[in-house]
């Protein structure tokens, strides 16, 4: 008989808990999007000191900025190196950096920098011309001696095709040689795989058996940025120290450390409780709770990403076009938006984020028609609707939301026009293995600007050269010979007006084929502790901690 | 003395039997982390597996690999960066021993405490209390326990709530410390500011985990005690006039302990292995957490192998210290063969 | 065999965990009389209960007082099938590995210690990654086999115990051949504890298969299932919206419960040296 009574204390938890009442999801006050400053007040006299300590989603892999591919590796390089140009701060506009200036040919295939003088590594060697040039031969040559048989150096692979050579004219100076007008080449050299390394450094520890340089730089690296590495605990946090002799100014903080921390939710609480002191990609739904603590600073920036569905065109159905424009018509992005990115994305008309330039402001979004979707459905022959499958990755990303969420609308939005859809969440390294080769169906996909050019957005994601099984970021496969001209002649070019009417004839086309459809585009969010000051969102990428410094 | 022996050597095939299952296991993940590293290099790739020998049959790799766990206890390299993954396995790994201790201690203390009271009083509201615990530890899912323990301990009581094994600032205070068991080294050296900074932090994940062990120990001490007190010595003794308390703790007490010692032993093992599911709700930075992480996430293959083989080993070894002590403590086996 | 059943009715614990059990069942049975499809949204999101949707609604949409009640249906489907499984597998090896000894003995006792060496849920999450998770069936394999090894324990330790009686004596000298031996002779007599293991067991399964789903190795999070309940319920603990955390939490509670007390009145039944 007292046993029947175990479950009142239960109970009596799940009435306590349970009481809380919410108004619905469209009545619950939205982030302000448009007020959001996209950095924190600045202090004319910034105090010195403190431990500034960021927490992300993950550990970085590795710390040569040749190799980072992840997030979690650029942010902490981005502190650690300095490249030849760089964006200005919160802006996209490249300002001098390592080089102090630079000229360009007529024919614009050869480009001159000079270098700063009086500049050093952490390791005290010399930044000159023949670091610059190591810096990028490494890359370039696969038999450097600073490059391991596994290193991938992709960025390098996929932005310096145009490259056909580099030298050192004399201490400062440096010339690159194109083999064709590249227009995207000074951003390309403000990305961190352009960072300049050390060669003292990894020629301290001699060369091994097969010729190659015995220093470990991805554990230990050497450059010339604001902060000199420290330490690495691995899965736990990396602690930079500020470089007190850094050319531009040394930094206002002592240290710098970065931490993992998996779970947003356990992010947001560090935060909240000042564990940590910033924080990037809060959960959508968490962004009214942090507007309400009075401890901490919401900042955000229109974001250069977009989150797409992407539909396999060489596997049927989804050869034709207008089973494709069906599913377009039948998706509501607007409940997408609320469900899994509770109501802080915009949705997004072409693949070309409406941040970027080149952008096409004359494209109309399909409205949402299930009816329309059916009929063209009966046209192609699937009146009776088809099955299909749909991956999605299990990863935190601001820009996919809360992935599974966008897939299970999206298989709700096509059960109603008949079409029956298997959602599967997978992995991240074994869906991208998987979708670059071609083996989905429809799968639901992200992409973040690496480098601030359309080129980056729809030559990568929809020309037919990146529509190679086994290595496509073309997930549609999409080949369209049209489109391919348009996106080869933009690339080619840097007249921008002539690349603005390539591109929007290329958007044009790509809506009206519909290859992929894209969903939305997310803002930038960071958190910070109310006291932190100087910190800016940088919207080309990348974190940079040398302004920053706690409030007096 | 010849059955110590033998419990020692036959713990050695064991291991290399687990190590087999463990490494058979992590090669039959579909996909790892060198698909995610190499995505667009078919070349790159092919180069890689070919230094790290990835192409070699079956049972050399794994010959390999025990050797180098036997001899240097080299756990092999990560996919993701060819860097060794066991100075960070231990370093999980003492994480995740020292959570599973805490719980220990506490469910027994607790469940122990519980227990006697209930076999003293037997049908009064501290027996219902037992009852609940007992039956309550082993049905509720314990990563559910966890999360509205979260929910308790934050948002009604106010409890701040750290990820940290101690908190971040005291970084200078640790860097002297020759193990990563934080907490016991803390103690040990009687670093007062980092114990408690431990001791707060693994205040909610063990307490959550503590009710696997607070639930069995409960019902055994309940039972045992019983079992004891109606025995012809314990009656006697209170024919005799020797006042109760006296009669409990000494004789009656000890007896009964045997067992519960022992159970208590085998289940640390299983804590241990059980506290994936805690680790992964407090996002405590232990073994079970990176195993499961690494496996559903990064899939790097040496870490999930690693991981589960060094929770297996120490299951495996604290098994076999039960096994000793109970040999030890217990007189009557000792003549058993 | 009768005296056991009624000293079975006649004890309170067990007679509650039937009642549980009662009501679980009755869940599975009754689930398409729910109010909504589980797998069908409604207009509703992150509601919480009222008239409509009386535990709310959760983040795709899905009426979660629907869900939980077909998640009885994922709970019992999986955990029956996991212990059918492991019986499966684990009596017949058993049987054979008490009854014959030697060498085919020592094998089949050396892989359940191995597997026994491991923490159970480890090994579960280990073999469901194997597989490629994502999916009941495998779920219902890693739990499967991870609680087989018990079942071949108890039934070798039954088969031993039984062997050297008179009637089996006696049954082998009328000629009675190997296999008949064990299904008509041994087999009976190690039912009672069988029977307490596998319900006992079955409570173990749903837990360690909530686990598994709740890791994110289960079937997907449009499959009415519990332990996928809770994985997206997490999230919203900070919310207030703890609608979503509770009824899948205190289902499964209240279904292992009643297993367990299911399971401790079947063995206080068979053993009436514990009837307290």
């Amino acid at each position: 008989m007292s046993r029947f009574l175990l479950p009142v204390p239960l109970l009596l938890l799940c009435l306590a808990c349970g009481g809380g009442k919410k108004p619905p999801a469209e009545a619950r006050p939205a982030v302000d999007i448009p007020k959001l400053l996209p950095q924190t007040p600045d202090d004319p006299e910034p105090k010195p000191g403190g431990i500034f300590i960021w927490g992300r989603s993950a550990d970085a892999t590795l710390l040569d900025p040749a190799d980072v591919t992840d997030g979690e590796s650029v942010m902490v390089v981005t502190n650690l190196f300095d490249t030849l140009v760089a964006f200005k701060r919160g802006s996209t506009e490249i300002e001098p950096s390592l080089a102090r200036e630079w000229t360009t040919s007529y024919d614009k295939l050869t480009w001159t920098f000079t270098l700063r003088e009086g500049v050093k590594f952490h390791d005290g060697s010399p930044v000159d011309a023949t670091a610059v040039v190591f810096s990028f031969e490494r890359q370039r040559d696969p038999a450097h001696p600073a490059r391991r048989p596994t290193s991938a150096f992709s960025y390098y692979q996929n932005n310096f095709k145009a490259l056909e050579k580099i030298e050192a004219v004399d201490e400062k100076t440096v010339r690159f040689t194109l083999k064709e007008p590249y227009a995207p080449f000074l951003p390309a050299l403000a990305l961190f795989n352009c960072s300049i390394v050390s060669p003292a450094a990894f020629a301290s520890e001699g060369k091994d058996a097969e010729g190659r340089y015995a220093y470990n730089f991805a554990q230990k690296p050497v450059g010339s940025g604001p902060f000199v590495f420290e330490r690495w605990e691995k899965d736990a946090h990396i602690t930079l120290r500020a470089n007190k002799e850094y050319w531009g100014g040394a930094p206002y903080i002592e240290k710098l450390m970065f931490k993992a921390v998996v779970d947003a939710q356990t992010r947001l609480k560090e935060l909240e409780s000042g564990s940590i002191h910033g924080m990037e990609n809060p959960e959508l739904r968490d962004l009214a709770l942090i507007q309400k603590n009075p401890d901490l600073r919401l900042i955000g920036s229109p974001g250069i990403n977009v989150c797409y569905l992407a539909m396999h065109t060489g596997k049927k159905p989804f050869n034709d076009a207008r089973v494709r424009q069906a599913i377009a018509f039948a998706i509501d992005k607007k409940r997408i938006i609320a469900t899994a990115y509770d109501n802080l994305a915009k949705p997004a008309v072409s693949m070309c984020p409406e941040t970027m330039v080149g952008f096409s402001k004359t494209l109309i979004d399909r409205t949402r028609d299930p009816k329309r979707a059916k009929r063209l459905l009966a046209e192609a022959g699937y009146a009776d609707g088809f099955r299909t499958t749909l991956w999605y990755p299990i990863v935190q990303r601001a820009y996919l939301g809360d992935p599974g969420t966008t897939a299970t609308q999206i298989q709700q939005d096509l059960k109603e026009i008949g079409i029956t859809v298997e959602i599967r969440n997978i992995d991240w390294s074994a869906i991208l293995k998987a979708t670059s080769a071609g083996e989905h169906e429809m799968c639901l996909m992200g992409w973040m600007a690496d480098i601030f050019d359309p080129d980056n957005f729809l030559y990568v994601l929809l020309d037919k050269d990146n529509a190679v099984e086994g290595v496509a970021n073309n997930l549609s496969f999409y080949k369209g010979e049209r489109v391919h001209e348009l996106l080869l002649g933009a690339q080619r070019s840097y007249d921008w007006r002539r690349r603005e009417s390539l591109y929007q004839e290329a958007q044009e086309i790509l809506h009206e084929e519909v290859p992929t459809v894209p969903l939305v585009t997310v803002p930038d969010f960071r958190v910070l502790r109310k006291d932190v000051r100087g910190y800016a969102i940088y919207p080309a990428g990348g974190e940079f901690f040398r302004l920053v410094s706690f409030a007096k | 003395m010849s059955y110590a022996l033998r419990r020692i050597l036959v713990t050695f095939p064991l291991l290399l039997a687990v190590s087999l299952l463990v490494f058979a296991l992590a090669d039959a993940l579909p996909g790892d982390a060198a698909d995610w590293r190499f995505a667009k290099q078919p070349e790159a790739k092919e180069a890689w597996r070919k230094a790290r020998g990835l192409d070699d049959p079956f049972l050399v790799r794994w010959g390999r690999y025990v050797a180098g766990f036997a001899t240097r206890l080299d756990l092999d390299r990560s996919y993701q960066d060819d860097e060794p993954v066991g100075p960070e396995l231990f370093r999980k790994l003492a994480a995740t021993f020292e959570l599973a201790l805490c719980a220990m201690v506490l469910g027994v203390l607790v469940g122990l405490l519980v227990g006697i009271l209930s076999a003293v009083f037997p049908r009064s509201p501290l027996d219902y209390l037992g009852s609940v615990l007992a039956l309550g530890g082993i049905s509720v899912p314990i990563f559910w326990l966890g999360m509205v323990l979260i929910v308790v301990a934050v948002k009604v009581l106010g409890f701040p709530f750290s990820t940290n094994r101690y908190d971040p600032a005291l970084q200078e205070r640790v860097a002297d410390f020759r193990t990563h068991l934080y907490l016991l080294e803390s103690l040990v050296r009687f670093r007062l500011d980092v114990l408690a900074s431990c001791a707060r932090n693994l205040l909610l994940p063990s307490l959550a985990l503590s009710t696997i062990p607070m639930a069995v120990v409960t019902r055994m001490t309940r039972s045992a005690m019983l079992e004891e007190m109606g025995k012809d010595y314990a009656t006697t003794a209170r024919a005799k006039g020797l006042p109760a308390r006296r009669v409990i703790l000494k004789h009656v007490l000890r007896n009964a302990l045997i067992p519960i010692v022992t159970a208590t032993g085998l289940q640390f093992g299983q804590l241990m292995g059980g506290a994936v599911l805690t680790e992964t709700v407090f996002s405590w930075p232990g073994l079970g957490r990176y195993i499961v992480a690494s496996g559903v996430e990064a899939r790097d293959t040496p870490v999930i192998a690693g991981g589960i083989l060094l929770v297996a080993t120490t299951f495996i070894l604290v098994n076999l210290l039960v096994d000793l002590l109970y040999v030890l403590i217990d007189p009557r086996t000792r003549r058993a063969p | 065999m009768s005296r056991a059943r009624r000293a079975f009715f006649r004890n309170r614990t067990a007679i509650a965990g039937l009642v549980m059990l009662g009501l679980v069942v009755l869940a599975a049975v009754a689930a398409p009389l729910a109010p909504y499809d589980p797998e069908t949204r409604t207009d509703a999101f992150r509601s919480p209960p009222d008239a409509d949707h009386w535990l709310g609604t959760d983040q795709n949409g899905f009426d979660v007082f629907s869900r939980v009640v077909f998640g009885a249906r994922s709970a019992l489907l999986v955990a029956l099938a996991a212990v059918g499984f492991a019986l499966a597998v684990g009596v017949p090896l058993g049987l054979v590995a008490g009854w014959y000894g030697g060498w085919v003995d020592g094998v089949i006792s050396r892989v359940v210690d191995v597997m026994l060496a491991f923490p159970s849920v480890l090994l579960a999450v280990a073999i469901a990654a194997a597989f490629g998770g994502g999916s009941v069936r495998t779920v219902i394999l890693a739990v499967g086999i991870v609680i087989a090894p018990p079942f071949v324990r108890q039934v070798r330790a039954a088969v031993l115990q039984v062997r050297s009686l008179d009637y089996v004596a006696a049954a082998r000298a009328l000629g009675a051949n190997d296999a008949r031996l064990l299904f008509r002779t041994i087999l009976p007599n190690c039912i009672a504890p069988i029977l307490v293991l596998a319900t006992l067991n079955t409570g173990i399964a749903i837990l360690d298969a909530a686990g598994l789903s709740f890791l994110g190795l289960g079937p997907p999070e449009t499959y009415p299932d519990w332990g996928v309940m809770l994985t997206k319920a997490r999230v919203y603990i900070q919310h207030d919206e703890q609608w979503m955390l509770l009824p899948p939490g205190l289902a499964i509670s209240l279904t292992v419960l009643g297993f367990n007390l299911l399971g401790d009145g079947l063995r206080d039944a068979f053993d009436p040296r514990r009837r307290s």
